[in-house]
């Protein structure tokens, strides 16, 4: 029995980005991001693919709430310089044009560096004087954190694909160096989040690789092992008033298989089931009909349209290994194969 | 935080290679010192497949032969195809007025008349390095005016610069998988021009560039297995050896082995394939039904002869004639894709079969061969 009198939060974070002391199990991709985008000899940039809501933005805000304990000077390749390094986080998602595009990381700048520049009219003219002040004047070196910038590419492609193409030759051009400021030297990196791996995204949507490309490092997001799982649930639970079985992990893993939203979500219904069910048998069947049902909602909220292939495969993959019951299998198998068919084509 | 010094990785896949990065081209750089020397040409051409180290050869021509007698600016092409010649002739006049601002040089509507001027105020050589050109000359092989107005603008300032003498140089570099694919007047361009093609790595340069990993030394079999896995790609083998070489740095190995290339191929091919698909883009289709088929044939261990591959073809997509898989494969046997000993067809680089293995999927390539015409196949 609980007492009621010591009522703490539940502890699992599911629908937003995971903050602070919470993000955790991604040692190896933050590592991954700093070596290729600072710390490596040349400063490159990443592509992070992943499946939706595997983390990708709690990654990339994890690497934003760096800035302060980070203070590590980098080289950019081919000078001398010794700078220091911002790291900003844009998310593109809203953005319509390149316009917006521009805008949207020079807020992210001014977020970060509080300059006094004007807006102008022209986006691209005021990211370049942000790059301008940032670079030159205050000798930052930027590592724009990207969000979305899948949906940005989908978004300026749907209405003309040339505009798409442009857009990424010219991103290109600016990743090796921007001729507004300097003779030969990045000014900056990015990391790139999006749902389609970078060829996907170009092929599903008609664009071509204009000259040399965009040529980028790819790291695709893993969901967690049960190892990770066990230690996520000791780190989340330090403080709680019970602790999940061995067993109980195992069912966790069993049912969501290690993807970062559907263990979150598992061990969030877990908890607080727990609370008020005694009885384990019926909690278990609870958690996992309830869990069976967010998992069918969440499906069909997604939709078909926009999920790309490969986590279309991995979903349905997912369904045939979880334990959660025939009837729960055909019906969401039966959804997860409508999307497959659609995508197919005739 | 501060970190512990541990090496950084020597290798740099992705970016144009700088100063002591920059491997191999000797004979290529000599010919470029040459040319900016004389005065008899004033154009010069660089051809090469993608990812063969066209913008690290021309950043080194930059780096060693900026002086104050040469001023060498860089323009990189492949954005500027939505922008008018005129355009693109003013930011090359921002640029020179921009380095040699202590000299009264101001901007000139007409393009002719600004270079008269620079010939008659500047005391240097002017080179211009432009990158990405065949974006420019990309639109059409054999049509004039579908290729970008710039190219036209250009041949015209070649024979202006030549006949007034003016002390401007250009040097283009342009990259395609085929030899033949280039528009009439880049085409006179190129005629004009000296002309260097840069091949893949010879397998000396190829040791010397692993040789820099010197608190991680590469072993001489680890260093063939590279050459074999990349034939010398410029590109392939950064990626590779920078893969390899993080592997071995966290594993705290002492020395980098043919075993860890080989196990890191997989690695390097898929964190760096927005590289390689640059050069899968660029193909022709029915090149590609064919690579692909070949590099799958490869896959499952089979004999790569022609009549499997026909088989394979046949099984796979439609039959097809002899013809057009005998064009196919004399243009992939040409750019170096293939060859032949024999019976046996070699796909001659694994990195790019490896490549095509994990990343072209079956769909993708049925959707090439749909949009093919009937009269292809």
């Amino acid at each position: 029995m609980f007492n009621d009198n010591t009522i703490k939060m539940n502890p699992f974070v599911y629908n937003s980005p995971v903050r602070g002391k919470d993000f955790f199990n991604r040692e190896q991709a933050v590592e991954k991001i700093l070596k290729e985008t600072v710390r490596g000899k040349s400063q490159g940039s990443i592509w992070i693919t992943g499946e939706r809501q595997i983390g990708k933005t709690s990654l990339l805000r994890h690497v934003q709430s760096m800035n302060d304990e980070f203070n590590e000077k980098v080289t950019p390749y081919g000078t001398k310089k010794s700078l220091d390094v911002a790291f900003v986080f844009a998310n593109v998602q809203g953005c319509e044009n390149e316009d917006e595009f521009y805008n949207t990381l020079w807020q992210g700048l001014k977020d970060f560096f509080d300059f006094k520049l004007k807006k102008g009219a022209n986006g691209y003219k005021n990211f370049i004087n942000a790059m301008t002040e940032v670079y030159i004047r205050r000798k930052y070196f930027t590592v724009f954190l990207i969000d979305e910038f899948d949906a940005f590419i989908e978004t300026i492609s749907y209405k003309e694909i040339h505009t798409a193409t442009n857009f990424l030759a010219k991103l290109s051009s600016l990743l090796q160096e921007i001729d507004e400021i300097d003779e030969g030297s990045k000014t900056f990196s990015c990391v790139f989040t999006a749902n389609h791996d970078i060829k996907e995204l170009l092929t599903a949507n008609g664009i071509d690789n204009r000259g040399s490309g965009l040529i980028v490092e790819a790291l695709n997001l893993k969901w967690f092992t049960q190892t990770q799982v066990s230690e996520l649930v000791k780190k989340y639970m330090k403080d709680s008033d019970f602790q999940f079985t061995e067993s109980e992990i195992e069912l966790c893993f069993k049912s969501a298989q290690g993807y970062p939203y559907f263990t979150q979500k598992m061990l969030s219904l877990m908890y607080d089931a727990k609370k008020i069910i005694t009885n384990d048998k019926q909690y278990r069947n609870t958690v996992k009909v309830e869990f069976g049902e967010m998992f069918k909602e969440t499906i069909e909220d997604w939709g078909g349209d926009n999920m790309p292939m490969r986590t279309l495969k991995k979903l349905i993959e997912m369904v045939q290994k979880m334990d959660l019951g025939r009837q729960f299998t055909v019906v969401v198998m039966k959804t997860l194969e409508i999307y497959l068919r659609a995508k197919m084509g005739p | 935080m501060n970190r512990n010094q541990i090496p950084d990785n020597p290798f740099i896949a992705g970016q144009p290679a700088r100063g002591s990065d920059f491997f191999g081209r000797e004979d290529d750089l000599l010919l470029i010192e040459q040319f900016i020397m004389q005065d008899e040409k004033d154009s010069f051409f660089i051809k090469g497949q993608r990812r063969s180290g066209k913008t690290s050869f021309l950043k080194r021509s930059q780096d060693k032969f900026k002086s104050e007698k040469n001023l060498i600016l860089y323009f990189n092409l492949q954005d500027k195809i939505s922008h008018t010649s005129v355009e693109i002739a003013q930011e090359i006049q921002e640029r020179i007025i921009r380095y040699t601002d202590k000299i009264n040089i101001s901007f000139n509507k007409d393009f002719k008349n600004f270079l008269k001027n620079l010939k008659n105020k500047v005391n240097r050589k002017v080179i211009l390095l432009f990158d990405e050109f065949d974006v420019m000359c990309k639109n059409s092989k054999n049509d004039e005016h579908s290729e970008h107005d710039f190219v036209n603008f250009i041949l015209d300032i070649i024979i202006y610069i030549s006949e007034n003498k003016i002390p401007v140089k250009l040097i283009f570099a342009a990259g395609s998988n085929y030899e033949s694919e280039i528009s009439k007047h880049c085409k006179k361009i190129e005629d004009l021009s000296i002309k260097v093609v840069l091949t893949p790595f010879e397998k000396g340069t190829v040791d010397k560039l692993l040789e820099t990993s010197r608190n991680l030394p590469f072993r001489e079999n680890a260093k063939e297995t590279i050459n074999e896995l990349t034939s010398g790609n410029p590109f392939f083998t950064q990626a590779l050896a920078y893969s390899v070489y993080d592997f071995a740095q966290s594993h705290k190995a002492q020395s980098i082995t043919p075993k860890m290339v080989k196990n890191r191929l997989n690695s390097a091919v898929r964190s760096f394939g927005s590289g390689v698909a640059v050069i899968w883009n660029d193909l022709e289709n029915t090149d590609k039904i064919i690579l692909y088929s070949l590099a799958n044939i490869i896959e499952k261990d089979q004999k790569s002869d022609l009549n499997v591959l026909k088989e394979y073809l046949t099984k796979n997509f439609m039959h097809i004639d002899d013809k057009f898989v005998n064009e196919s494969f004399l243009r992939l046997e040409k750019s170096g894709f293939i060859n032949q000993e024999k019976s046996k067809i070699n796909f001659k680089t694994e990195f790019f079969r490896k490549w095509i293995v994990l990343d072209i999927n079956k769909r993708e390539i049925r959707d090439i061969h749909t949009s093919l015409k009937k009269n292809i196949f």
